[in-house]
C-alpha cells in the first residue's frame, strides 16, 4: 500500500491548437513577450530565427523561460491557486498548486505559429492514501492519518502530464 | 533581415491569428463531458448515448474562472514587490539623437535590479523556485514614456553582487517593440557607501567593485552615471536621461 506524503505535478502545453479563452490569452502575450525580451540575447543585425537557435548561439537565452513568464504570470494568478485543468473524480474539485514553472518548448520571431509553452503546476504536500484503480486517491491535508482517524479525500485519475514530483514516506 | 521588419511581422501576425482555433475546436468538442451531455439532452439527441466513462477531462468545469485580459506583470511602477530596502523612485527619461536629442514619447523602458542582498528575480537551473510564486518578479518593472519623455517606478536601492558595481539594467524598445538599446545606470559610490553601512543592506556590507574597476562601467561612467538625492530616512531619487536612436 504506497502511503506517503506527494506533491503532484500537472503540465499544460499551450500551442497554436489551444483552445480555451485562457491559453489563447497566454499564448498571445508571451509570444509578443517572447519577440521583445529575445533580442537581448540575439544578434541585432542577423537574429537567430526559432528559440532553439538562439539557445545554441546563446546559452544565456535560457533566461527567456523566467523572462517571458512575466507575461504568463497574470494568467496563472487568475487561478487563485486551482489547477483548473485538473479536476478530480468528481469533476468540480480541483488541484491547488503553490508553486508553477513556466518554459517555452519552442518559438520563433518570423513564424508565430511554431510558438509553444508549457506551465508546470505542482500542489503542496498531499496524503497519499493510496492507488486505487487508475486514480491517486489523496487527501489535501498533508498531516492526514487515513489508517487511523480516516480523511476527506480527492480522487485523481493518472493521465499523461500528470506525475508524482515528490515522495516522502 | 532588419529587426524592425520582423518585429512588424510578429504583430502584424496577431490578426491572422484570430481564425486559427475555430479551425481546431473541433478537436475539443469531440469530448463529451457526461454534464454537459446532460444538459444539452433534448437540443442534441445523439450526444446522450455517448459512454462518458472514457472521458476524463471534463470541458465544461475546466475552462476556470473567465479569463480577463491583463498586460504583462512587468507594467507595473511599483516594482518592489515583497523585497525589503530603501525606497528608491527611479525616474528615465529618454531622448532621440536622431530627432535633435528631443524627448522620446511612448517609448516601452525595461528596467531590473538586484534586491538587497544581491540577488536577482529569475529561477536558475531546472529545479522549482523556492520563493513564493506570487511575488517571483520582484524588482523588474515596465514603463511607457510619456509627454516628457519619462518613465518612474518606485523601487528599493540595489543591493550589489560580487564583481559589479551597484546598477539598474535598463532595455529601451520603440513603441512597437523593437529594441532600440540595452544599457545600465550606475550610482553615485559616497551613497551607496552610505545605504550599505545600515538596514537590511549592513549585513551584506560595502560593495566590492568600484565603478572605476567595473568591467562595465570601467570604461569611463560619466554616460551611465546617474544623479541621486535624498538620505536613508526619507529614501532617494534617481534621475538619469538615456539617448537612443529612433
Amino acid at each position: 500500500m504506497p502511503q506517503g506524503k506527494i506533491k503532484l505535478s500537472f503540465r499544460i502545453v499551450i500551442s497554436k491548437n489551444s483552445v480555451t479563452k485562457w491559453e489563447k490569452l497566454i499564448w498571445e502575450s508571451t509570444y509578443k513577450e517572447f519577440l521583445m525580451q529575445s533580442q537581448l540575447f540575439s544578434d541585432r543585425e542577423n537574429p537567430a530565427q526559432s528559440f532553439k537557435q538562439l539557445l545554441s548561439q546563446n546559452e544565456k537565452a535560457s533566461q527567456l523561460h523566467f523572462l517571458v513568464s512575466t507575461a504568463a504570470h497574470p494568467y496563472v494568478m487568475q487561478w487563485k491557486g486551482l489547477i483548473y485543468f485538473l479536476a478530480d473524480n468528481l469533476g468540480n474539485n480541483f488541484l491547488p498548486f503553490e508553486q508553477y514553472r513556466f518554459d517555452i518548448i519552442d518559438s520563433n520571431i518570423y513564424d508565430k505559429q511554431s510558438h509553444e509553452i508549457g506551465i508546470t503546476f505542482t500542489s503542496p504536500l498531499l496524503t497519499l492514501v493510496d492507488i486505487w484503480e487508475g486514480h491517486y486517491l489523496v487527501s489535501l491535508d498533508e498531516n492526514a492519518d487515513p489508517v487511523n482517524t480516516g480523511a476527506e479525500t480527492l480522487m485523481f485519475k493518472m493521465q499523461p502530464r500528470l506525475s508524482v514530483s515528490f515522495f516522502k514516506p | 533581415m532588419k529587426r524592425e521588419d520582423f518585429l512588424k511581422r510578429g504583430f502584424g501576425s496577431l490578426g491572422l491569428f484570430a481564425a486559427i482555433p475555430l479551425l481546431s475546436a473541433c478537436k475539443q468538442t469531440d469530448v463529451i463531458d457526461p454534464e454537459t451531455t446532460g444538459a444539452t439532452t433534448g437540443t442534441t439527441g445523439t450526444t446522450t448515448t455517448t459512454t462518458p466513462s472514457t472521458c476524463s477531462v471534463t470541458n465544461s468545469e475546466t475552462e476556470g474562472p473567465f479569463p480577463t485580459k491583463t498586460p504583462s506583470s512587468l507594467v507595473t511602477n511599483n516594482i518592489v514587490s515583497d523585497r525589503q530596502g530603501d525606497k528608491l523612485t527611479v525616474n528615465v527619461i529618454i531622448r532621440n539623437v536622431n530627432n535633435s536629442c528631443e524627448v522620446l514619447p511612448d517609448a516601452i523602458v525595461d528596467i531590473w535590479h538586484c534586491d538587497a542582498a544581491g540577488n536577482y528575480s529569475e529561477y536558475g537551473g531546472t529545479g522549482m523556485q523556492s520563493t513564493n510564486y506570487t511575488s517571483v518578479h520582484f524588482l523588474r518593472g515596465r514603463q511607457t514614456t510619456g509627454s516628457t519623455g519619462l518613465a518612474s517606478w518606485t523601487s528599493i536601492y540595489p543591493g550589489w553582487y560580487s564583481g559589479r558595481a551597484p546598477h539598474i539594467h535598463v532595455h529601451i524598445y520603440n513603441a512597437k517593440g523593437t529594441s532600440l538599446l540595452v544599457t545600465q545606470i550606475a550610482f553615485p559610490e559616497d551613497i551607496s557607501k552610505l545605504v550599505y553601512a545600515q538596514g537590511v543592506y549592513k549585513s551584506h556590507g560595502q560593495a566590492d567593485t568600484t565603478n572605476a574597476r567595473d568591467n562595465v562601467f570601467g570604461d569611463g561612467v560619466t554616460n551611465e552615471m546617474s544623479v541621486v538625492t535624498g538620505d536613508v530616512t526619507n529614501g532617494f531619487v534617481l534621475t538619469h536621461t538615456i539617448f537612443v536612436k529612433a
